[in-house]
């Protein structure tokens, strides 16, 4: 497991991008003592002295952010003692304290200091949020491994491997039911006499439905596979949004038209190129169109507008599906929430598609995020920068339209 | 008469080639798209076998199944469960909530029908049904 702190060092730093940060650090819950310990800092703190301080729960911001169950921002900070270690040495004038959940159960506390005043904005504290998420399940993780840590973190763990197996195994079978049974019922000849004819072609179209489905399946595993090992090879060139954006809805309208679901596109034509990795793009917004598809009830739409927003191109997915309660917007991008809300249902593909997607947008410098109201839909929202210098610095080399 | 099969899976799909399987067979299908409505189709047509499946929305296989068991009208109907899913104790949990018997996907179509003929017969006293295709 040696990339663990590798990997944990790549996640903390994304999830503080933009934030000059003085100080940061995990604790991770200990239930038995019920006391929080810290166990990993970065930042001006001499690591080796920090590195297993405890805090009751409850004490200090790191506590009192686990015992209530809340973030906490703390600004113009003053006194030395007020909040204890986490994080004072008196020169903090902002700190933030996020509660890390995993599966919904408090697993530790992330918490941010500064060195001048910073106003944290949502989406800081909800990328933070994150990606402390993901640095206390690897710590957790590397306990295991190491064969330190509680049985219950262990347990869940174990859960949460086997849930990503069993959901891959699932996500395997029910393709392979419809292709294996659709071609014995035309190969086997069960099917036969003329009344039968018409239908071959739909099994047909069925079988093609599955293949493509098990394709994004292979996909996102395979995203998520080099995810996992931190390797972000992208394959910069100058990209044409309109074009990919009308190959995309093409691809996805066989798909969209079998629900009844009508897909509009808003985009201007005069939409600049965008330097981008044009197949990573396309994942994006595959994932994105297939999630507004899940989530869109039969006869439903789904609206793709695009345009310029500063130095930005802003992309939306708009659909008219049941929506995403207000709580879980700021995790329907985490991989564990994904996979926890899949293991209940998830009628097509294997619910990684936004993980994957966010972790490809954040590659390219981008933002995404999420907006709903329940009952009413979603609206999924991507920026890619658009850095001119780096569009002139590329010239087309490559064919910019490979796939 | 044909034998009714009421056919339960939140698959399009599936119920289609599953449909087309039993209906080459000589069974007449019914079909429903979650555990709820499959319950409700039980309760109004009396099927001859219930096909179920076990993950689903709005209401899972194994909730079905006991639901429909412990219902006086439905609890002879026989379920035979069918699912993708690789849980390690999936056939006891499926027996326990009543169910006569599990079939793994993918499945072959053969052995398919010679499982719901089975227990069709089983339950009529062992007459011998025509299977058509078979």
């Amino acid at each position: 497991m040696g990339y663990i702190p590798e990997l944990i060092d790549h996640v903390l730093k994304k999830g503080m991008e933009g934030i000059s940060t003085r100080e940061g650090g995990i604790f991770l819950v200990d239930r038995d003592k019920q006391e929080l310990n810290l166990r990993l800092v970065f930042g001006k703190r001499d690591e080796k002295s920090a590195r297993g301080y405890r805090l009751k729960l409850g004490e200090g911001i790191a506590g009192r952010a686990v015992s209530e169950d809340r973030h906490i921002v703390l600004h113009e900070v003053q006194e030395k003692s007020f909040f204890n270690y986490a994080a004072g040495t008196g020169e903090e004038r902002s700190i933030l304290c996020v509660p890390l959940k995993l599966s919904a159960k408090l697993v530790g506390v992330g918490y941010l200091s500064t060195e001048r005043f910073h106003n944290f904005a949502e989406e800081e504290i909800t990328s933070w949020t994150s990606a402390g998420e993901i640095a206390a399940q690897l710590l957790i993780l590397e306990d295991i491994y190491e064969g330190r840590g509680d049985n219950s973190d262990a347990d869940y763990i174990n859960r949460t491997r086997s849930d990503l197996l069993m959901l891959v195994t699932h996500e395997i079978r029910a393709p392979l039911t419809v292709i294996k049974e659709g071609i014995s019922l035309i190969c086997d000849g069960v099917i036969t006499d003329k009344l039968w004819e018409g239908r071959k072609l739909s099994f047909l179209e069925a079988i093609r439905h599955e293949i493509d489905r098990l394709s994004r399946l292979i996909q996102n595993l395979a995203a998520l596979a080099r995810m996992d090992l931190g390797k972000t090879d992208l394959i910069i060139n100058p990209v044409s949004l309109t074009a990919l954006l009308d190959d995309v809805a093409e691809l996805m309208s066989p798909l969209a038209k079998k629900r009844h679901i009508l897909i509009v596109k808003d985009v201007p034509l005069t939409l600049p190129d965008v330097p981008a990795d044009r197949d990573k793009l396309m994942q994006v917004i595959v994932n994105l169109l297939n999630n507004a598809i899940k989530f869109t009830p039969q006869d439903g739409r789904i609206i793709i507008k695009a345009g310029m927003e500063q130095d930005s191109i802003k992309i939306c997915i708009e659909d008219n599906g049941m929506g995403i309660q207000r709580e879980e917007l700021p995790r329907i991008f985490n991989k564990l929430y994904s996979l926890n809300t899949s293991t209940t249902r998830s009628s097509d593909g294997m619910g990684l598609g936004l993980y994957i997607a966010k972790a490809i947008i954040d590659s390219h410098g981008g933002k995404i995020w999420a907006e709903s109201e329940i009952g009413k839909g979603s609206k999924l929202f991507f920026t890619l920068p658009q850095r001119v210098g780096l569009l002139h610095k590329i010239h087309e080399e490559e064919n910019p339209c490979s796939r | 008469m044909k034998k009714k099969i009421l056919v339960v899976d939140d698959e399009a799909h599936i119920i289609k080639i599953v449909k087309a399987r039993l209906e080459a067979n000589n069974y007449e299908v019914l079909t429903a798209y979650d555990g709820l409505s499959g319950i409700d189709k039980a309760v109004k047509f009396k099927p001859d076998l219930i096909l179920l499946d076990l993950m689903m929305p709005v209401m899972d296989g194994y909730e079905a199944c006991r639901r429909l068991k412990a219902d006086p009208d439905t609890k002879g109907i026989p379920v035979l469960v069918f699912s993708a899913t690789s849980q390690p104790n999936v056939i006891e949990k499926a027996t326990q909530a009543g169910a006569a018997d599990f079939i793994e996907k993918p499945f072959d179509g053969d052995v398919l029908i010679y499982e719901i003929d089975m227990i069709v017969n089983r339950r009529k006293g062992g007459e011998k049904e025509d299977t058509g295709n078979r």
